[in-house]
């Protein structure tokens, strides 16, 4: 049934769930974004936000680099060139959808 | 139902929402407008560094120190605003809500080339004026006008774009301004260093009103943390 959905709009389901959705929409405006701003903008909890980013670094989308700032754990998110080329391929469909559907456009 | 456009807008108005990329262009007007005001209306004590660089360092030695000391006091202003930035930002400013690395082009480039355009359009028409009149100075005026309006342009394009009510004011100021500025009765040294004055003093206001709402911001995060 998923796939069908996914045949008829071509919409992207990893990217689909809406906190998927709001973290690539953030790293899609900016070369990278640390956890702390990933948190902030998107208005997710720390657990979701960390389980929604794996599922994205799995997916490919997501490069994720861990290090230290200054004596503290810090970690820098940012889209792949495949994760950037499949938000623009969901935003286009999502909007000829949209269009389609004479939907106002989110 | 997340705002996706609205998410990518925050996103990219993050750069310039704690006011001290403001600072950073104010700086820049502010070298500049000192740096003409000297070149221009205090050509001997110039002349004297000149002479001074050309006595000890050699003629073409002393003329290429000039001319980097001229046009390396911009770039280090720029260089150490950006380091400046990047410490306040880490130790303060963004310290709550989490550091953002923006793109490249914060302002599209077709933004900052048309503003770069327009500049070239009112210096061009100004120099034609100048010309007619047979008055030498109105061409230097019209280029302090035309970086001006190029400057507003770029910040009306901005403000539209990221939802900045600020840079609204600013490009409305910069507009209007230069207008009156023009007529003012100075040498074009002044001309020149009141403008950099005035663009300084509005990105100073600027910047400072946004980078107290981001440290209230960050008092608020840490507060509900």
């Amino acid at each position: 049934m998923e796939r069908e959905i996914q045949g008829i709009t071509g919409i992207d389901r990893v990217i689909h769930e809406p906190a998927r959705l709001a973290i690539i929409a953030v790293l899609s405006s900016c070369e990278s974004a640390d956890f702390k701003a990933l948190l902030h903008l998107t208005g997710l909890t720390k657990g979701n936000l960390s389980a929604q980013l794996q599922k994205l670094e799995e997916a490919g989308y997501v490069g994720i680099t861990k290090g230290l700032q200054g004596r503290y754990p810090h970690t820098t998110c940012a889209l792949t060139a495949a994760g950037r080329e499949a938000f623009e391929r969901y935003w286009a469909s999502y909007k000829a959808l949209g269009d389609a559907l004479k939907l106002p456009p989110t | 139902m997340i705002n996706i456009e609205q998410l990518q807008q925050r996103t990219a108005r993050y750069e310039l929402a704690d006011g001290l990329s403001d600072f950073q262009t104010a700086i820049l007007w502010l070298v500049q407008g000192v740096i003409f005001w000297t070149l221009v209306d205090h050509a001997p004590a110039w002349r004297n560094v000149l002479n001074g660089l050309r006595d000890s360092l050699g003629d073409s030695t002393g003329r290429l120190v000039a001319a980097v000391i001229v046009t390396a006091l911009p770039l280090l202003a720029l260089a150490g605003g950006l380091w400046a930035m990047r410490a306040l930002r880490r130790r303060w400013l963004w310290r709550e809500t989490g550091m953002v690395t923006p793109k490249a082009w914060v302002v599209p480039r077709r933004v900052i080339l048309s503003g770069l355009a327009l500049t070239g359009v009112v210096v061009v028409l100004g120099s034609l004026i100048a010309i007619a009149l047979a008055d030498g100075w109105l061409m230097l005026r019209a280029l302090f006008v035309g970086m001006s309006w190029g400057q507003a342009y770029t910040l009306a394009i901005s403000a539209q774009q990221l939802d900045l009510p600020r840079y609204r004011w600013l490009a409305l100021g910069g507009v209007v301004v230069p207008l009156v500025l023009a007529f003012v009765p100075a040498t074009v040294g002044q001309f020149g260093l009141v403008f950099g004055l005035a663009w300084t003093a509005a990105l100073v206001v600027s910047g400072m009103s946004a980078m107290l709402a981001t440290a209230a911001l960050q008092r608020e995060a840490r507060d509900g943390a």
